[in-house]
């Protein structure tokens, strides 16, 4: 529940989302449950989509409409009484590409989340954020049994712009998760101080 | 991708809406957050509305209603939609580009004491 003063009051309470997008098993829950001051939370957002056969067992060959449902963890945090951020963890394949407008619709920024042992699993997603002009970092997660690759390669392979942080991390770890998402909002801070000059 | 656990059996979730499967309030979105208006928890017709006003006490988002719900989004906000045509609530909803630098640097201070 919330933790918003009790009261009904004429303020505005504004609630920003942020969202943790990247492959199956690369730690989207884990980052949001680090930031969370609750036990990560399950949506279900149901879609229609147009099922290509791919990923979907109901799915004909050809295309048929179809309802479906993603589950999305979510957490959320406190800043004070008006202020409250919500995290979101995303699918990050092309396969999901269909939920992304709700996704990004009203999000401040995206931290995508790397697995260098499955970079594939996010070049939809960093395409996508990109055309859309949504402001994303990525973190390149560290995992124990994957090659280490330099950031500069993972930047080429997938095609990142220069103005785009590219950071080594580890979702397992709190502080690491804390640090990522600093990143994002200090690229937030640059973006809007360079847009209105204070 | 699965099926949902349908905690309403047979029941299949846009009943609850009469059917439909896109909300009157296009822009609500997961974290547009909703509040229940004073007193107005009375107006209810159906245990979802019921549900929603009592959850919305205080501002809750509209992805934390579909958890504790355990409905779809798109279901939540065609509840909300028709609670905001009743009266019976206000929602708190901010675009991107109205954040200021100071809320920014409100969260990266929440975040850095994490």
């Amino acid at each position: 529940m919330s933790v918003l003063s009790d009261k009904p009051t004429n303020r505005h309470v504004t609630a920003v989302k942020f969202v943790i997008a990247g492959g199956f098993g690369v730690g989207k829950t884990t980052f949001v449950g680090a930031i969370s001051e609750v036990e990560p939370l399950t949506t279900e957002a149901a879609m229609t989509v147009v099922a290509t056969g791919v990923d979907d067992h109901n799915a004909v060959s050809g295309t048929a409409k179809t309802t479906t449902t993603v589950a999305m963890d979510f957490g959320r945090l406190t800043v004070d009484d008006t202020l409250v951020m919500y995290l979101f963890g995303a699918p990050g394949q092309a396969r999901f590409t269909f939920m992304w407008d709700d996704l990004i619709n009203g999000a401040l920024g995206c931290v995508v989340l790397v697995d260098t042992r499955r970079v594939e699993d996010c070049f939809a997603a960093v395409d996508y954020f990109e055309k859309k002009g949504l402001p994303f970092v990525v973190g390149v997660n560290c995992f124990d049994s994957a090659d280490r690759y330099p950031l500069d390669d993972v930047r080429e392979a997938l095609g990142i712009s220069p103005g785009v942080p590219v950071f080594d991390m580890d979702a397992r770890n709190k502080a690491s998760c804390r640090d990522a998402l600093l990143v994002l909002l200090e690229l937030l801070v640059t973006r809007l101080s360079s847009k209105v000059p204070s | 991708m699965q099926d949902t656990p349908n905690p309403l059996g047979l029941i299949r979730p846009f009943i609850l809406t009469g059917g439909r499967t896109t909300s009157t309030r296009p822009n609500l979105r997961w974290e547009t957050l909703v509040e229940t208006l004073g007193d107005r928890a009375r107006l209810a017709r159906t245990t979802e509305q019921r549900t929603v006003l009592s959850l919305a006490g205080r501002p809750i988002s509209i992805a934390e209603l579909s958890a504790y719900m355990h409905l779809p989004t798109q279901v939540v906000a065609i509840l909300v939609g028709d609670l905001l045509d009743m009266g019976a609530i206000r929602i708190h909803q901010t675009d991107p580009v109205e954040v200021e630098l100071s809320a920014l640097t409100r969260m990266i201070e929440r975040v850095r004491a994490l």
